[in-house]
């Protein structure tokens, strides 16, 4: 899709792609909106992910820093969505490793084998606004590699697809990771809840 | 929002100082082309090991061991190029792990990717065993004149003295055995000459002087007490 580069980007209906090709075109004021429309999401999705962060603002400022630099490889026929949460997940990813608080494995074990994957949730709507309430409660206790992809899927509601392009795994890998994930969510706030 | 740190504000002064900048397209294009050739790289050297493991294997004569009973299947293991193989999978990982920077990369499991490297890497080095490629740099190592592989390539007609593997040329025949010498001219370990005692049963008039052999024994006295005789 082509998109004209003289655009006004404070337009309420101007997409994130279209506003991307304005940057690319040197206009700042487009990347502002960029910034106004994903601060909020990007915030929240560090803030849960690395929780008892006291820096997250300047990770997520280093994160948009990094979107405007390299801003020129993203391919406008593609959604923006994921290639932003790509490069937040390996800012984020970097700050665990850098603060040495969970031990990151180098061989991921899901994304060895192939496994079928759902494109829809197979617990459906009704389980994923239990699990939206559930995360809230649960979720610091679980692994750096489940903790993410219950955020992406519950909290910021992007597609499998979606995750696993952010992630860069294989479609089964995020199916049977988000099952895992689910199950060790239940399990945990069962142990925090034992009269439920 | 308003209780949101200005990010905003932050990162556009950061842009307006010219503290940051857009890294320019051609930055993006050598980015991926240099990971492509790295890729072709790795590839390329996986498959020239490879099909040295299958030419080795099969110049060597180590294949006719696996002919030569359970003493000779032992023998093949102990003589197989491991560190060659240890290398091409080491490569495989690497060609792996250079591919998930790309889409067909990551969206293949790990394992369904290795196996396909494997299969690719084996097609390829089956087809380039097929050509003269190894043959002519063996030529060239024999004659001294390939610096690098010279030693690989060397490696592939000695004889294994410790493991009772030895090949040769067929200089005398005797009652139930022969002699055997193997002199590429130049002087060094692969070259001496042995005397083969023959296995029960092996009918010694198959062998001429002059026959290139292939010969897995035990030594007893200085001699070779075989238990599996190949011509070449």
């Amino acid at each position: 899709m082509m998109y004209p580069l003289v655009m006004d980007p404070h337009q309420p209906d101007i997409t994130d792609e279209a506003l991307v090709v304005l940057v690319q075109g040197n206009n700042e004021e487009a990347f502002g909106v960029i910034i106004e429309r994903y601060q909020g999401r990007l915030l929240r999705y560090g803030r849960r992910f690395l929780s008892d962060n006291d820096h997250i603002e300047d990770v997520v400022q280093g994160v948009f820093i990094k979107t405007y630099q390299n801003i020129r490889s993203f391919d406008a026929t593609r959604r923006f969505s994921p290639w932003i949460y790509r490069i937040a997940h390996n800012a984020f990813v970097n700050e665990l490793r850098r603060k040495h608080r969970e031990p990151l494995s180098f061989i991921d074990f899901d994304a060895l084998a192939a496994h079928p994957s759902y494109e829809h949730d197979p617990a459906g709507e009704e389980d994923k606004k239990m699990m939206q309430a559930l995360v809230e409660s649960g979720l610091d206790a679980l692994p750096a590699i489940y903790k993410e992809i219950i955020i992406l899927f519950y909290i910021e509601e992007l597609s499998y697809q979606e995750i696993a392009d952010v992630l860069r795994v294989p479609l089964g890998t995020v199916s049977v990771r988000l099952r895992r994930g689910r199950e060790a969510l239940k399990k945990e706030i069962k142990k925090q809840n034992p009269i439920q | 929002m308003a209780n949101e740190p200005d990010i905003k504000t932050k990162v556009l002064e950061k842009i307006s100082r010219g503290d940051i900048h857009r890294r320019p397209k051609v930055y993006f294009v050598a980015q991926v082309a240099a990971i492509l050739m790295l890729l072709a790289a790795a590839f390329a050297l996986s498959v020239f090991v490879m099909s040295f493991v299958i030419f080795s294997v099969r110049e060597s004569g180590e294949q006719f061991l696996l002919g030569f009973g359970r003493q000779g299947v032992a023998t093949f293991f102990i003589l197989f190029p491991w560190a060659a193989l240890a290398l091409d999978v080491l490569l495989f990982f690497v060609i792996e792990q250079l591919s998930r920077y790309f889409k067909f990369g990551y969206r293949l499991p790990v394992g369904r990717a290795l196996a396909s490297i494997l299969a690719l890497a084996l097609i390829s080095a089956t087809v380039i065993d097929l050509t003269p490629f190894h043959g002519a740099l063996l030529s060239r190592a024999d004659q001294n004149e390939l610096p690098i592989l010279g030693e690989w390539y060397e490696a592939i007609h000695a004889s294994h003295k410790d493991q009772g593997v030895f090949r040769g040329v067929v200089t005398s025949i005797q009652k139930g055995g022969f002699t055997i010498a193997h002199d590429d001219g130049d002087y060094d370990a692969d070259d001496g000459a042995w005397t083969v005692v023959a296995p029960a049963g092996f009918d010694v008039r198959t062998i001429n002087v002059g026959d290139g052999v292939y010969v897995a024994g035990n030594i007893v006295q200085g001699a070779v007490h075989a238990y599996g005789i190949q011509k070449l």
